[in-house]
């Protein structure tokens, strides 16, 4: 018997009802795209990839055995999806060249505090490609969508120790790269 | 400083919420004695609230990208959740599906092998479809398509008309087969397996036969597997493979990468040593590296000024 909502609406899914998965996709739409932006500083290709994302999730619906929730589940999809955009991407531009294409905050705001607050972001933002695709997620994860430790360690397949870590020498590293700025 | 790196996860906790109070109060006298602490704490406010435009997207444009995989599935007509429960059933009920659409095949006519569309009658030596058909014929039973060499996956199916389907789906056929090192083939499927993410083994093994191999798509599938692979015993071995060639431009700058980003101390310091038994352009690098003040911990400026002062 389905306990969760996600467990719910997978099972309507599963029997027909795009509705549902409709709903599942807006549960966890947010997390998909920060994980893809962690790939991909472009926010078209991070739309593409959270359609493919989306699409083979659907796909593979009957193979989601619950094992993991099913954001991790999806966030590990997402994981590869990004991986193999940068692979593709790779293919096509010489080795040394990296995604790094400017990034502009969305804001409205003109007051001067508030100006250096978004420039601040702006650099820490801008400090993630510091990390290696890994460390990026891991740190876009657990500080940006709040994701517990142990799930990290599902999506990364690896420790939580690893994963404390992992997050501890990104932070380091963060922390150093926007302080020497 | 110990004290310190204990405080880093409280610090990360405190902001979740996560923290009891006896551990919050032991945290907040830390934190009053601690400047670093303090400083650190205040920069995960800063990444917490970056965290809330990094997502940013305009709106309306992820309901866009809903509706597309929406519109996507109702086009394809949703083949694949067919079955209510995955794991026990999977197995039986995909191999019905397989038997189901072999007899779809061979009775419609009309399909498509990945993104190529193909007629009822394939000419033009288009062998895979042919192969597929001449095997559709021959089976007869259920456990002629289970023992078929050809796998299909990925498999959906559209009605286009009375009585006829469209169907697109992934093959995969087993091969084995005996080459040169040096032969072209040899090579793609070479990179393929570097490349390969289902398996860290087949990997490992392929990236260790690309030992060898004199070839720009194998060395580039090499770089990336020592930048990017998320196994470290692959991206040590890519390395190793790596560096037994003569170091081009692009591997020097793979290793610095190495250097700089791997998460692995074993990595960054094995990439020391080749940068700096390397030709001299590599200790160049080290020595402007060094005189950067990037920063490094104490294991690797250590190693580093060794290499740089010999």
């Amino acid at each position: 018997m389905p306990e969760t909502v996600d467990e719910i609406l997978i099972e309507k899914t599963l029997a027909g009802s795009l509705e549902c998965y409709d709903v599942l996709m807006q549960r966890y739409e947010k997390d998909v795209y920060a994980v893809a932006r962690g790939y991909t500083r472009s926010v078209d290709d991070s739309l593409d990839i959270c359609q493919n994302v989306f699409l083979k999730a659907y796909r593979k619906l009957d193979t989601f055995a619950g094992r993991s929730s099913f954001k991790t589940w999806l966030v590990t999809i997402a994981k590869r999806e990004g991986l193999n955009w940068v692979r593709n991407r790779s293919r096509k531009a010489p080795a040394n060249v990296v995604d790094l294409e400017t990034v502009q905050l969305q804001t409205g705001i003109d007051q001067e505090t508030d100006l250096l607050e978004t420039e601040r972001r702006q650099k820490v933002v801008d400090g993630l490609q510091v990390l290696n695709q890994r460390s990026r997620l891991a740190v876009i994860l657990r500080y940006f969508r709040d994701m517990p430790i142990r799930d990290i360690a599902v999506i990364l397949d690896c420790s939580e120790g690893v994963t404390r870590n992992m997050l501890f020498r990104s932070v380091q590293k963060l922390r150093a790269v926007v302080m020497a700025e | 400083m110990d004290d310190c790196t204990r405080y880093f996860n409280e610090i990360a906790d405190l902001r979740l919420q996560n923290l009891d109070d006896e551990n919050q109060t032991e945290l907040f006298a830390h934190l009053a004695a601690c400047r670093d602490c303090r400083d650190l704490m205040h920069f995960h406010e800063d990444l917490t609230s970056a965290g809330d435009e990094f997502g940013v997207v305009e709106s309306g444009a992820l309901a866009r990208v809903r509706e597309r995989v929406l519109d996507e599935i109702r086009s394809t007509e949703a083949v694949v959740p067919v079955v209510q429960k995955p794991a026990v059933f999977w197995s039986v009920g995909r191999t019905r599906f397989l038997a189901a659409a072999a007899v779809a095949v061979m009775a419609v006519g009309s399909f498509t092998a990945g993104r190529m569309a193909v007629g009822v009658n394939p000419t033009g030596g288009d062998l895979l479809v042919a192969t597929l058909e001449d095997g559709a014929q021959e089976h007869r039973r259920l456990r002629d398509v289970e023992d078929s060499p050809n796998i299909i996956s990925n498999v959906a199916v559209r009605k286009v008309g009375e009585g006829r389907l469209a169907m697109s789906f992934d093959v995969a056929r087993h091969i084995e087969i005996e080459r040169p090192v040096d032969d072209p083939l040899v090579n793609e499927v070479l990179v393929h397996a570097i490349l390969d993410q289902s398996s860290m083994g087949s990997r490992l093994k392929a990236v260790s036969m690309a030992a060898g191999v004199e070839n720009g798509k194998v060395e580039e599938a090499l770089l990336f597997s020592m930048l990017e692979d998320p196994d470290l015993p692959v991206r040590m071995r890519a390395l190793e493979i790596l560096a037994k060639r003569p170091i081009s431009d692009g591997v020097e700058q793979g290793l610095m990468e190495v250097l700089r980003h791997d998460e692995s101390m074993q990595m960054r310091l094995l990439a020391i040593e080749v940068l700096a038994h390397g030709d001299p352009g590599g200790q160049r690098v080290l020595e402007d590296f060094l005189e950067t003040d990037e920063a490094v911990e104490p294991a690797i400026a250590e190693r580093l000024a060794s290499f740089v002062q010999s």
